[in-house]
């Protein structure tokens, strides 16, 4: 019986063994294949081979984005135009909205990971709240690429301004305004986003190392509008009081810092403080026509989104492993003042598609 | 006249009901679908405690089920245990919010102190680098100073809630702001690897996020302080009535104080696992989340005036906001439509929850009578000169009265071997008449509840059934103490029925064992009579031991089992059960142990106490007589059904209950011979007799006094008084 017993068990080990053996086996030969990545077709496939070979690897997978929150026309374009390219793709594309609530963004990460679609598309409130779940994506085998607003864990590819450069090229720009050479007060106010958000970082980075050169720029005010436009008018509104010498006012997205351009247009001193901010939707060409903002930076928008799609068919096509790649695709910046807002394209509206060009 | 039946299931349960002769089966078919009670059981599901959270139960379940259908990501395990997590975090809140609730108070500030508390966690173990544990204490010791905080001023400066926290609300998460825009970029590149910090963000125990373990041990000792322990009592008293509260001398101000620590410290809780889940310390974290809690506490119908409340009630109702927005998000459904989503929820939710509040007692009334088929023989005739055994005469109307006027309600009669009458009447006394005529009144003892059946045991003291409180004795200097008022519970019925709701009538067994009747444990002495419309098996047979104190359920579902009387045989019991007018014979000892016979049936009125007579037969009271149109009402219950739908109570059918008799019968089951008072002008309604020294005294419980006449023939001086002495076929004689 006994024996019987021991016997049996011997034979269940060895077909374990031999299981074991082939699964890995195969486990091995795939894991070189996508370590080599995207070579699996020679140079000499023909056309119609690489077509099925393309379309194979898109058709029915499943992209999810996850913005912020919907409603602007920011996250309203990105929609847009990745919608397009996914759908034309033959891919499935769903938008999870967590309407500007950091604990719902999450969930709603928390829930894609769990359905485990080809490509997840995030645009993180700050740095920390999705890290851990942007790697538990990545071993989940889903391709996350960032958009803009980058997490503290760098996924496969990240697709937005080069905020540092960003934070540079304003800052530079505003010591140009109001720096030595001028007859100003030399005071700025700063208006952040999200103080954790991976774009106020890098931009104030970027800004710190102009204006350490500077020390005769003085920064009246950096505080958080947390992207609403009320708060950055409340801001505001309170330190054109306390500096009504102020000469410039900074604030990191349109959307926002327009808010800050009416309280400063409040106080009267619209001619006298320059407003600088980036992003080009409709609003900030309106608001230069206006002469309520002084300049802008776009970062070309529309392009974004395809752009993403296009990364996301690279990811896909490469039959690469979802974090075994690290790049970014920074878009091209493009300056838009009180002169050039007019000009074709300068400023996108969420529904006509347009691209400024450098 | 005699029938025997022998009864199914082991002899314990009588034969339900009176069976006229052979029964054709759509007659049986009819009256076992009248015997299935769904809307009794609807009736008493419906008047549980706990099923007063009913509609948000349903709620929460139809949320679930609804996402199951439509969403096919919702109902996977993954999904289930990642919400479980985020679920974890908004129920703590709602439970701290439901504790200040339902002490009266309410707390807006929830979300700047979770916000607040997530963001001092991380700055401790980030810029800090505190080790985690101490962390969580600091943090756990922050929240409670913010509740403190709002707690003290509710308390003592006697601020109103609403506005304090409203105002405390904002100060928190100024400090949140402060914090965030000096510190929240340092922590933002701080990567904190210490295991235990990753236990309580990603940490399971059998498969289950430790936060959500935390959530229900913190669910099962909220429950048990709040529903248990002296403070929870104190929080609801508080909540349902300050000024009560503070004059049953609960000190008010420290238990505010209280409740609002809790909710601070459920807050930290959930801003501790918030922050291990997402290390996220930016200043939007818990923005706008009071609003939440709040709709899920009012959707887990907690009530915004205090008093009433569960941790189980915010739970259901941090469950359906928490799986709504869930299942919306997997919907793909846009942040503004939850918004508007989670509102319309929130009326329809609240609207139903008044509405079932207001209308449960409502519709349980409405089902609660819920009649049955009865069925009668032919009706005996009692006219005078129709020459049957129950003719009417006037041998009752010569009775001399004891004590007219001076009672109230004498349902049963009895005398102590000094020939002492003593009744109960309705104001719960038991009233002793003495002397010459009886003209001594005394009041013997005050029980309280409307004393029923009476009986002496062996050492003259004196057993009393009282109605609405259970089994009493009064000893003979006329001290009183409760001998039972409750017996097992019958596990099969919904309603709890081990509390005595109306003992009735007693007998002592030659063993000593004292036999009675619960008449019905469905309807209180007021309503008895709704019993009666209702004619269901309610009652039962109940054996006091007063050697062991012991209380027992001898026999359940018997139709109204009212009076008890020990037979000439000391082996049985015969049983009167008014509404089937029949007598049962159920023997308690001796070769026949355990068996139920018919003894006597259809009578021509409704059987009430029943006692023995001093020549070995019995004398049976009859409170009221039947009459051929409710006999008829009696076999259709959708009529008596619709009449109580539609009819106001005062003008229902009710048994006929203003005129009976006594009838004396052998213990062959023959009728002997019976006594009347045709004008029923002094005993219109019997309800009981007792023979004593040649006399028979005479009780009602409608009677304003107790009655006695001279029995003809001169019987042996007896003291068949119903007491265990005289239980035998020999009467025992007295004095």
């Amino acid at each position: 019986m006994r024996k019987a017993q021991l016997a049996g068990l011997r034979g269940a080990a060895l077909a374990l063994v031999a299981g074991l053996a082939l699964t890995s086996c195969s486990t091995g030969s795939d894991s070189g294949a996508e370590s080599e990545g995207g070579d699996q077709l020679p140079a000499t496939v023909s056309s119609n081979d690489l077509r099925n070979h393309a379309l194979d690897s898109l058709q029915g997978e499943k992209a999810a984005f996850v913005p912020v929150g919907l409603g602007t026309p920011l996250t309203e374009e990105w929609a847009r135009q990745m919608k397009r390219g996914f759908e034309a793709a033959g891919m499935e594309f769903v938008v999870r909205d967590p309407n500007w609530d950091t604990a719902k963004q999450a969930e709603a990460v928390q829930s894609l990971i769990n359905e485990k679609p080809a490509v997840l598309v995030v645009h993180n409130f700050d740095v920390q709240v999705l890290a851990k779940l942007i790697q538990q994506a990545e071993q989940a085998g889903i391709h996350v690429i960032q958009i803009n607003m980058v997490s503290n864990y760098k996924s496969g590819a990240f697709v937005g301004a080069d905020t540092i450069d960003l934070g540079r090229r304003i800052a530079t720009d505003i010591v140009a305004e109001c720096g030595k050479g001028t007859s100003t007060s030399h005071k700025v106010q700063i208006v952040q986003g999200d103080a954790t958000s991976g774009f106020t970082l890098d931009v104030m980075a970027g800004a710190k190392q102009v204006f350490d050169k500077h020390p005769e720029i003085k920064v009246v005010s950096t505080q958080a509008a947390n992207w609403d436009r009320t708060k950055a008018h409340d801001i505001t509104a309170t330190v054109i009081q306390q500096h009504p010498d102020l000469c410039a006012s900074w604030g990191f997205w349109d959307q926002m810092q327009y808010g800050a351009a009416t309280a400063i247009k409040e106080a009267g001193k619209i001619d006298q403080v320059k407003v600088f901010t980036s992003d080009h939707s409709k609003i900030t060409c309106e608001a230069l026509r206006d002469g309520m903002f002084f300049q802008s930076y776009g970062y070309s928008v529309p392009t974004q989104g395809t752009d993403i799609v296009a990364i996301a068919k690279y990811l896909l096509q490469s039959g690469q492993a979802p974090g075994t790649a690290r790049i970014a695709d920074y878009t091209p910046l493009v300056k838009i003042t009180r002169q050039n807002w007019d000009q074709p394209n300068m400023c996108y509206d969420g529904k006509n598609d347009g691209l400024s060009v450098s | 006249m005699t029938a025997s039946v022998t009864s199914r299931r082991s002899a314990r349960r009588p034969p339900e009901r009176n069976v006229i002769g052979p029964q054709p089966i759509g007659k049986r078919i009819r009256e076992l679908r009248h015997r299935a009670a769904p809307q009794q059981v609807f009736a008493e599901l419906f008047e549980k405690r706990w099923m007063e959270p009913a509609i948000p139960l349903a709620l929460l379940i139809a949320v679930i089920v609804f996402f199951s259908v439509t969403t096919p990501a919702f109902a996977t395990p993954e999904n289930l245990l990642s919400s479980s997590a985020e679920l974890a975090e908004i129920a703590f809140v709602c439970v701290g919010m439901a504790i200040v609730m339902i002490s009266g108070g309410i707390d807006l500030s929830v979300g700047s102190m979770f916000g607040l508390c997530n963001m001092i966690m991380l700055l401790l173990i980030t810029i800090g680098g505190v080790p985690v544990l101490p962390a969580i204490g600091v943090t756990l010791l922050a929240g409670a100073i913010l509740g403190s905080v709002n707690g003290g001023i509710v308390a003592y400066l006697k601020a109103r809630p609403f506005l304090t926290t409203l105002v405390t609300l904002i100060i928190f998460r100024g400090v949140l702001n402060l914090l965030d825009l000096n510190f929240a970029a340092q922590t933002a590149t701080v990567f904190v690897t210490d295991p235990v910090w990753e236990w309580f963000g990603t940490g399971k125990v059998a498969g289950i996020p430790f936060s959500f373990i935390t959530l229900l041990v913190v669910l099962l000792l909220g429950h048990v302080v709040l529903s248990r322990s002296r403070l929870g009592w104190h929080i609801t008293a508080v909540g349902a009535s300050r000024r009560a509260a503070r004059h049953a001398g609960i000190r008010v101000e420290r238990v505010l104080l209280v409740s609002y620590v809790f909710a601070g410290l459920l807050c930290a809780l959930a801003g501790i696992f918030y922050a291990a889940r997402l290390s996220s310390a930016s200043a939007r974290v818990g923005e706008g989340l009071e609003l939440n809690v709040l709709t899920a506490v009012i959707l887990g119908g907690i009530s915004l005036s205090g008093g009433k409340g569960t941790v189980w009630r915010a739970f259901i109702g941090a469950a359906t906001i928490s799986l709504l927005g869930k299942g919306l998000l997997l919907m793909n459904v846009g942040g503004e439509t939850l918004q508007t989503a989670l509102a319309i929820v929130l009326i329809v939710a609240v609207g139903l929850d008044i509405k079932w509040g207001k209308n449960r007692g409502k519709a349980i009334q409405k089902v609660y009578v819920n009649p049955t088929v009865v069925e009668y023989g032919p009706l005996p005739d009692v006219r005078q000169g129709s020459g049957s055994p129950f003719e009417i005469n006037d041998r009752l109307r010569d009775a001399e009265s004891i004590g007219a006027g001076e009672v109230e309600g004498p349902e049963d009669v009895v005398l102590d071997r000094q020939g002492r009458l003593y009744c109960g009447t309705r104001q719960g006394w038991i009233v002793r008449f003495s002397g010459e005529g009886f003209r001594h009144k005394e009041i013997f003892a005050r029980i309280g509840g409307h004393p029923l059946g009476l009986g002496f045991d062996s050492d003259e003291n004196l057993i009393v059934c009282v109605g609405g409180m259970g089994l009493y004795a009064v000893a003979p200097d006329g001290t009183h103490r409760k001998l039972s008022d409750e017996t097992g519970r019958t596990w099969t019925r919904l309603r709890d029925d081990s509390r005595l709701r109306m003992a009735d009538d007693l007998d002592i067994t030659p063993g000593g064992q004292i036999y009675f009747s619960e008449a019905t444990t469905r309807f209180d002495m007021a309503d008895w009579v709704l019993d009666g419309v209702e004619g269901r098996p309610n009652g039962r047979l109940v054996r006091y031991d007063p050697a062991t104190g012991q209380t027992r359920t001898v026999v359940r579902d018997l139709v109204f089992p009212n009076g008890i009387c020990s037979a000439h045989d000391g082996e049985s019991l015969l049983i009167a059960q008014t509404w089937l007018c029949r007598i049962l014979r159920y023997w308690h000892s001796g070769p026949r142990q355990g068996r139920i016979e018919v003894f006597m049936d259809n009578f021509p009125g409704y059987l009430d106490n029943i006692n023995r007579s001093s020549d070995g037969a019995y004398w049976v009271a009859l409170n009221g007589m039947r009459s051929p149109a409710y006999d008829l009402a009696m076999r259709m219950p959708t009529f008596r059904r619709r009449m109580m739908k539609r009819i106001p109570r005062d003008e229902w059918l009710y048994p006929s209950m203003n005129h009976g008799c006594v009838v004396k019968v052998s213990d062959e089951g023959e009728v002997l011979e019976t006594f009347w008072d045709p004008g029923g002008e002094a005993h219109a309604t019997i309800t009981s007799m007792r023979e004593h020294d040649g006399y028979l005294y005479i009780g009602g419980l409608e009677n304003n006094r107790v009655g006695r006449i001279k029995l003809d023939r001169g019987g042996p001086r007896t003291g068949a008084d119903g007491s265990a002495r005289t239980a035998s076929t020999t009467p025992a004689t007295v004095s």
